[in-house]
């Protein structure tokens, strides 16, 4: 069983790395919705080939944070679904956290800067 | 632009092949699937579109080919066999299997050969023994270079087994020692040997011929990088490695002495070494083998130099600083030929405290 502490380890996280667990995080996807997924939530800005892709899927493998499946849905193109462990959701929400802690950090100094 | 998606995803099955064969095996249709996908995508974009999803497949592709043949060498040869990608127990103590009785037997032959030989060097020629022992006496000399070299051949054909690495020690010394040698009156069944001259490059015929039956049986280079990985892998076997040398270590030490004097020293240490191999090569857990090769080394070096000592001391009138250099050099062959192993199981330690 893996500690707070062993997510407080694994962060931060890569840009990749955060946008393919963000694009789990709702339910398991393929990997081409994947691509698209993380291409909307980065507003553009990260767009991965596909040999990144899987590069970053077979390590978040190999560390225990996505497990893959036979898609159900896509059963005559043999798809494979990718979905969010445990263990991946807490450092996806350890990495949020962080995340939220720099910007709640950042807008109290605007504010005392600005007066906002 | 049917034509066109076609031919990009022919061209992309082409660049999944630089991938290892591993990752394409898992992961190769997929990648071939969301590629389709994305390259559909992009033809409804236009070309410029379609430009740029294939541009950005290049663009990444040398980088991950060269990362994912990296990490597949380092699952193969470098990561030790606990470290793989074979599900294991984290409570469970790596332990090695232990060889087999025809690897043992096999392990000691050099040591054993070398042994007898020691011994037969220091029979004094008193007692008078008959001419025929002479005979092979000389002719054994001729296996001191044979049997590691053909040990050196098995070890490349067998992908070099831990029993492998002091006959691969003992062929390359021997060939470097032998190669600045001459054996004036030797012969072999008769027939004299360069006479007065130096051996020269022919010292190393028998191990290139070796190397050449190797190569020729194997028809790989592979053997070469396991003889490194496992030397990485487990840093005992480079002790072992250096424990071959040992006998003619021995060798050089009592050259020149009263041969009955020698004697009482080639016995035990023919017996000596050959238990150390025992103990070192059937041992299951990295600690047994350590210390196998511990006492092994220790005692030889130590009852070496002590004998050594006391042999010139009471003969040469040896100076008391000639005799402190002599138990120097015994300790810094020692350090040098155990310091692989112990680091081992420091290694070993660290990695258990590690797990934990």
């Amino acid at each position: 069983m893996k500690s707070h502490m062993d997510e407080l380890a694994e962060i931060p996280l890569t840009e990749t790395t955060y946008f393919i667990l963000l694009s789990l995080s709702p339910r398991p996807k393929y990997g081409y919705a994947i691509m698209k997924d993380v291409q909307v939530l980065s507003d553009k800005r990260v767009s991965l080939s596909t040999g990144t892709l899987y590069g970053a899927l077979k390590r978040l493998l190999d560390q225990g944070w996505i497990t893959r499946s036979d898609d159900p849905e896509g059963a005559a193109r043999k798809r494979k679904v990718y979905t969010l462990t445990e263990h991946g959701r807490r450092v996806l929400k350890a990495e949020i956290a962080r995340l939220q802690n720099l910007v709640s950090g950042a807008k109290l100094r605007v504010a005392e800067e600005y007066g906002g | 632009m049917k034509l066109a998606l076609r031919v990009i995803n022919a061209l992309y099955r082409g660049l999944l092949r630089f991938y290892p064969r591993r990752i394409r095996a898992d992961f190769g249709t997929e990648m071939q699937q969301v590629f389709s996908d994305a390259a559909v995508e992009a033809s409804r974009h236009g070309k410029l579109a379609m430009a740029k999803t294939i541009l950005k497949e290049l663009h990444d592709f040398p980088f991950l080919a060269l990362q994912w043949h990296w990490q597949e060498m380092r699952q193969k040869f470098v990561l030790p066999a606990h470290e793989k990608d074979i599900p294991m127990n984290a409570e469970q103590q790596p332990s090695t299997p232990a060889a087999t009785l025809v690897e043992v037997a096999v392990g000691m032959l050099p040591f054993l050969f070398f042994g007898l030989v020691l011994i037969g060097n220091e029979l004094p020629r008193e007692w008078n023994m008959p001419g025929w022992l002479d005979s092979v006496g000389r002719t054994v000399f001729f296996l001191l270079l044979l049997l590691p070299a053909i040990g050196f051949a098995a070890a490349w054909v067998r992908n070099f087994p831990r029993w492998s690495y002091p006959y691969v020690a003992m062929a390359f010394v021997m060939a470097v020692f032998q190669q600045t040698a001459a054996t004036p009156g030797l012969n072999l069944f008769g027939y004299p040997i360069f006479g007065r001259e130096l051996w020269g490059w022919r010292a190393w015929i028998p191990l290139g011929a070796a190397f050449l039956v190797a190569l020729a049986v194997s028809r790989s280079l592979k053997p070469a990088v396991r003889f490194f990985t496992n030397l990485w892998q487990d840093w005992s076997i480079p002790s072992y490695l250096m424990a071959g040398l040992l006998p003619l270590i021995v060798a050089g030490a009592f050259d020149e002495m009263d041969r009955l004097y020698s004697l009482y020293f080639m016995v035990p240490f023919a017996v000596l070494l050959v238990g150390m191999v025992n103990f070192y090569l059937r041992g299951h857990q990295a600690w047994q083998r350590v210390l196998a090769l511990t006492a092994g080394c220790l005692i030889i070096l130590a009852a070496t130099a002590l004998g050594t000592n006391s042999y010139w001391l009471a003969h040469n009138g040896m100076s008391a600083a000639g005799a402190r250099r002599t138990l120097n050099l015994a300790v810094i062959i020692a350090l040098i030929m155990l310091l692989p192993a112990w680091l081992e199981l420091l290694r070993r330690s660290v990695k258990r405290v590690r797990a934990i």
